[in-house]
């Protein structure tokens, strides 16, 4: 995976949601998300990448901690990054600006 | 790049939310290290020695990496005592301070995992294996990786440990004040003990769990005393959630009690130093100079693994441990 390819499917601006499997808050964070999931997917396309799985692309994104969300619009640029679990409210205000 | 302190400044800003209580616990940190950066000092044990020494280190802008089970020997005790400013807090509540204020130094990594094994090595580093088969090299190592306590094997003990069962008065004597008491040891070290609990209450018996092994001086002072002495063997204490309430012998007798005072011998938690030719005392402590170094030189060792245990002496001798380490290598610096 890579985040052309990932960017060309979307419509709208991506929110990477980094994680591990073996990460504790990071199940929490999915979990904030999932019961808003349908008022996050109206801001964002929502992507979420197992640093495990793609080393590359958690390296572009110089992910040292997760879990860890990156804000990226359709050219690319990052516009908001984010490490350890947030409420749900403070992460809508993100993706809403 | 997102920065360490960016990191710390964000998952504090997280923790100000009702979601998370503690900063440390909002992210977890992926191993990034490269097998080829030097590091000035590895410490191994990242409690309170370790985090000590690391605080004066990442002042003197040392790069340093903590290495850490994240197993603490006071962690089953509900709140710590006797350590200025932090008197009744819960040990987790100062150790995550103590980290939040840490790794905010830029040069000072931390990373949950444990150590295997310590090489030196041809070109004076040490070679850090970890259990993950990762490996980190450093010109100085530091062990503050705390004793292991050796729960006696009686039913119940263990539930009861830190809670009702202490080791120590000058951590939990205090909260203990006029309860029934019993001192669970024998000889020199139950003599001893019960000196330090007699200010604390008048309601003490010895259980020796076998022959008891006075001198006749010790015997003649405790009978004074109008202490009594159980020998019959313990074979459980009843509890509630590690609030001991009796103890039940071998012969179906028991005896009341509110508090047990019990020290197990302990052992170095890490027998590394040693697998390295660092010497032990004859107490089980590792052999440091006044400067906290071990026989060993450029490895050194803090906390409880070399001195009195409580948690000011592991803050104490690990800012020492980090002041000579500092100076080392501002030494050696100025020699090249
Ligand atoms: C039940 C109990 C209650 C106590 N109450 C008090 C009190 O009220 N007040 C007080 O002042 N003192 C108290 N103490 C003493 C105090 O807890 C210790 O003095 C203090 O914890 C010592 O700190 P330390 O950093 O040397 O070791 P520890 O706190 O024991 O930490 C050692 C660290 O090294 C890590 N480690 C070990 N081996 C490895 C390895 N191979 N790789 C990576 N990491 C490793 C461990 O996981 C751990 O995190 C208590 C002790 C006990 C047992």
């Amino acid at each position: 995976m890579n985040i052309t390819e990932i960017l060309n499917q979307a419509e709208k601006p991506v929110l990477l949601q980094f994680f591990a499997e073996w990460c504790g808050p990071c199940k929490m964070l999915t979990r904030i998300i999932d019961e808003s999931v349908e008022e996050v997917t109206q801001h964002v396309e929502l992507k979420r990448i197992d640093v495990d799985q793609e080393p590359a692309l958690s390296a572009q994104f110089q992910i040292r901690a997760v879990p860890t969300m990156v804000l990226v619009n359709k050219a690319g640029e990052v516009l908001w990054k984010h490490t350890g679990i947030m409420e749900i409210r403070d992460l809508i205000t993100q993706i809403s600006k | 790049m997102v920065s360490r302190r960016e990191f710390i400044q964000k998952s504090t800003l997280a923790s100000s939310t009702i979601l998370v209580a503690n900063s440390l616990e909002s992210f977890v940190v992926i191993d990034s290290v490269d097998e080829d950066e030097l590091f000035d000092v590895i410490i191994i044990g990242g409690s309170y020695a370790g985090l000590s020494a690391a605080l004066t280190l990442g002042r003197s802008m040392c790069k340093v990496l903590i290495l850490d089970s994240n197993e603490p020997c006071n962690r089953m005790t509900p709140h710590s005592h006797n350590f200025l400013t932090q008197d009744g807090v819960a040990p987790g509540q100062i150790s995550a301070k103590a980290k939040e204020q840490v790794l905010k130094y830029e040069t000072v990594l931390y990373y949950s995992t444990q150590v295997e094994k310590v090489d030196k090595t041809a070109n004076q580093t040490f070679l850090v294996h970890s259990v993950e088969q990762k490996k980190y090299k450093a010109k100085f190592v530091l062990f503050a990786t705390g004793l292991k306590d050796m729960l006696l094997p009686i039913k119940g003990y263990a539930d009861c440990w830190g809670k009702s069962v202490i080791h120590c008065t000058y951590c939990h004597g205090y909260e203990q004040i006029n309860r029934t008491t019993a001192i669970l040891a024998n000889g020199d070290l139950a003599f001893h003990l019960l000196m330090l609990a007699s200010p604390l209450t008048t309601k003490l018996s010895i259980l020796t769990n076998g022959q008891a092994n006075f001198t006749l001086e010790q015997q003649n002072i405790i009978n004074r005393k109008g202490i009594k002495i159980i020998e019959t063997p313990i074979t459980e204490l009843k509890h509630k959630q590690g609030q001991v309430s009796e103890v039940v012998f071998r012969d179906n007798s028991n005896l009341q009690v509110e508090v047990i005072y019990s020290r197990p011998a302990v052992i170095q938690k890490s027998n590394i130093p040693s697998q390295l030719g660092c010497e032990l005392t004859e107490q089980g402590l590792l052999k440091v100079d006044n400067q906290q170094e071990s026989t060993i030189p450029r490895v050194y060792a803090c906390g409880d693994m070399t001195s009195f245990r409580s948690v000011a002496t592991a803050i104490a001798t690990g800012s020492a441990a980090g002041r000579a380490i500092n100076a080392q290598l501002c030494q050696l610096d100025f020699k090249s």
